[in-house]
């Protein structure tokens, strides 16, 4: 199937998978291509797979131990079928990984376990996957992930990376143990920054170590980091805006001006970016504000074309916002806000 | 008194301060029936957290709050002014830190697990720092207010149901924050009053 981007015109990337949309597959009860549709589409539907995972595999699970001593309490035990009709062994086995996977996802670890072992258990014929599988100990590494158990689910990381030092799924989980852990948010930033100085093109990563700096107020260290990510988005309205409200927040004169200069961005990427229409009016704001605060004669007069720029600004964001909020409850207030606004002007 | 939720990431100066801004016009708006009201602090709470440590009172100890929510409490002390307008910095601001791991108590099964009060008081240090805790003898919860046993099984229940509500995703335009009404372009006006709350908690509390 190819598309093109409603917005850009571009077209989109091949997906593979299921001709029909979601709705309609679910309305069918077709599980296997319900399955297919959220693998093509990479979508994070935990509970749709879950409950269309176990009805194609014919899953039982037994949430109440019906046994008569109480001692013998293993919590809910699931069987998995060996063999299931209708289901080849390859689409079996990516079924029982997309469910194992969404099982951790909500927290319903014997589901997890019985997939796994399902996994390495193969069919009746034949045990397909050995466990030395690197696709396998993935797994097994966020089974001991979820149950808490960091140590094993290190030492089947670190041996991921004795095998291949590139892995990146590997040193990605290493530091993901870290961020789980509260009081190690230095030592994860590490194993973040490790991972980013051998991985410099993984933008996901750009974002995270972003949001990780903005939690220590480290403001510098999170604008180089969406710097980064808008190499790879130039054209996402909301990175913009993020990046514009880091400047402005960081503070300081050129700040402010990048501030401005990418919340301006934002609103012309997306005139429906009501987040970057606030920002550009508080990036003006703050520019106005840098303005004020410089000594001299000169500087400031250097600035007064910057200045006639940032009242405009704010001008034309107090009418998007006045347009936007025509006729609703917040109208009074932000009209009130506005005019506090242009009082400082 | 009244919270407002502004976000839930890591705030920035545009967030905060247009929410701020927001909020105060809104106060002043509902100046005309109601007594003087002022912004008096602001709440956080942590993203990670430990399992509850206790020591042989019971209380929980270590949780402070993040360091930006203390940054952005310094921040909003010295910037708004009592109702009077005389300048000074608000001596009185608090920084409200809602405990993580007891919020974890109240999605238990059993309402007797939800351990109160859910919050901790913090306010400005010699170092202007929010990280010196107010101490239990000047704060009124419902643990240890005029509602006394009566008071603290309402709190649980409500804080119980509110929290079963939310894990199992029922609750459709619950509760939102700044934050949402601005993704939601515009929608969800309703998150300085969060009406839907107000009504939740009336009817929990029969």
């Amino acid at each position: 199937i190819t598309s093109r981007n409603p917005t850009t015109n571009q077209p989109t990337m091949m997906t593979t998978g299921p001709e029909e949309d979601l709705p309609t597959l679910i309305a069918r009860q077709d599980h296997l291509n319900i399955l297919r549709y959220i693998r093509a589409h990479k979508l994070r539907e935990p509970r749709t797979v879950v409950t269309h995972g176990e009805l194609l595999l014919g899953v039982i699970s037994d949430d109440e131990t019906k046994n008569d001593n109480d001692d013998d309490d293993d919590g809910p035990s699931v069987t998995i079928p060996r063999r299931q009709r209708g289901i080849g062994n390859a689409e079996r086995l990516a079924a029982l990984e997309q469910i194992c996977v969404a099982s951790l996802d909500l927290g319903n670890l014997p589901l997890a376990e019985a997939c796994l072992d399902a996994i390495q258990a193969g069919t009746s014929s034949n045990s397909l996957v050995s466990k030395e599988s690197s696709r396998y100990r993935k797994l097994l590494g966020m089974c001991l992930e979820a149950s808490g158990d960091y140590d094993g689910a290190s030492a089947v990381y670190d041996r991921l990376l004795q095998d291949n030092p590139s892995n990146g799924y590997a040193s990605k989980r290493k530091y993901c143990i870290l961020a789980a852990q509260p009081g190690k948010e230095t030592e994860a930033m590490q194993a973040l920054n490790d991972y980013l100085s051998k991985h410099s093109g993984d933008i996901a990563a750009w974002n995270k170590m972003a949001e990780a700096c903005l939690a220590t107020s480290d403001f510098q260290g999170a604008a180089y980091c969406y710097e980064e990510v808008i190499l790879g988005c130039p054209l996402d309205s909301s990175i913009h805006a993020k990046l514009g409200e880091v400047y402005c927040t960081a503070g300081g004169m050129a700040n402010a001006k990048l501030a401005r200069k990418h919340l301006a961005q934002a609103v012309q990427l997306d005139p429906n970016n009501l987040r970057a229409w606030y920002g550009l009016i508080a990036a003006a704001e703050g520019y106005l504000e840098e303005v004020e605060r410089l000594s001299g004669k000169g500087r400031k007069e250097a600035e007064e074309e910057g200045v006639e720029v940032a009242k405009e600004l704010i001008k034309f964001g107090g009418e998007k916002l006045m347009q936007v909020y025509k006729g609703t409850d917040m109208m009074n207030i932000v009209e009130r806000m506005l005019k506090q606004s242009s009082e400082l002007l | 008194m009244d919270v407002v939720p502004v976000c839930h990431e890591v705030p920035t100066k545009p967030i905060v301060d247009m929410a701020l801004r927001l909020t105060d016009a809104y106060l002043r708006q509902q100046q005309n029936l109601e007594e003087g009201v002022k912004i008096i602090g602001w709440y956080t709470a942590n993203a990670n957290t430990s399992t509850i440590e206790t020591n042989d009172d019971d209380d929980d100890i270590g949780e402070l709050p993040n360091s930006s929510a203390c940054r952005i409490a310094s921040s909003m002390a010295e910037n708004i002014n009592d109702s009077d307008g005389n300048g000074n910095a608000n001596e009185d601001f608090v920084l409200l830190l809602v405990s993580t791991s007891r919020l974890a108590t109240c999605v238990k099964e059993d309402v007797e697990d939800v351990v109160l009060p859910i919050c901790k008081v913090f306010e400005k240090d010699k170092s202007r720092a929010f990280t010196l805790e107010v101490d239990d003898g000047r704060v009124i919860t419902s643990a240890n207010g005029d509602g006394g046993d009566d008071g603290i099984m309402v709190g649980r229940k409500i804080l119980s149901e509110a929290m079963q509500q939310i894990s199992e995703y029922s609750v459709d335009g619950g509760i939102f924050d700044f934050v949402d009404h601005l993704t939601e372009c515009g929608q969800k006006g309703d998150w300085i009053e969060n009406g839907f709350v107000k009504q939740f908690v009336l009817d929990s509390a029969r």
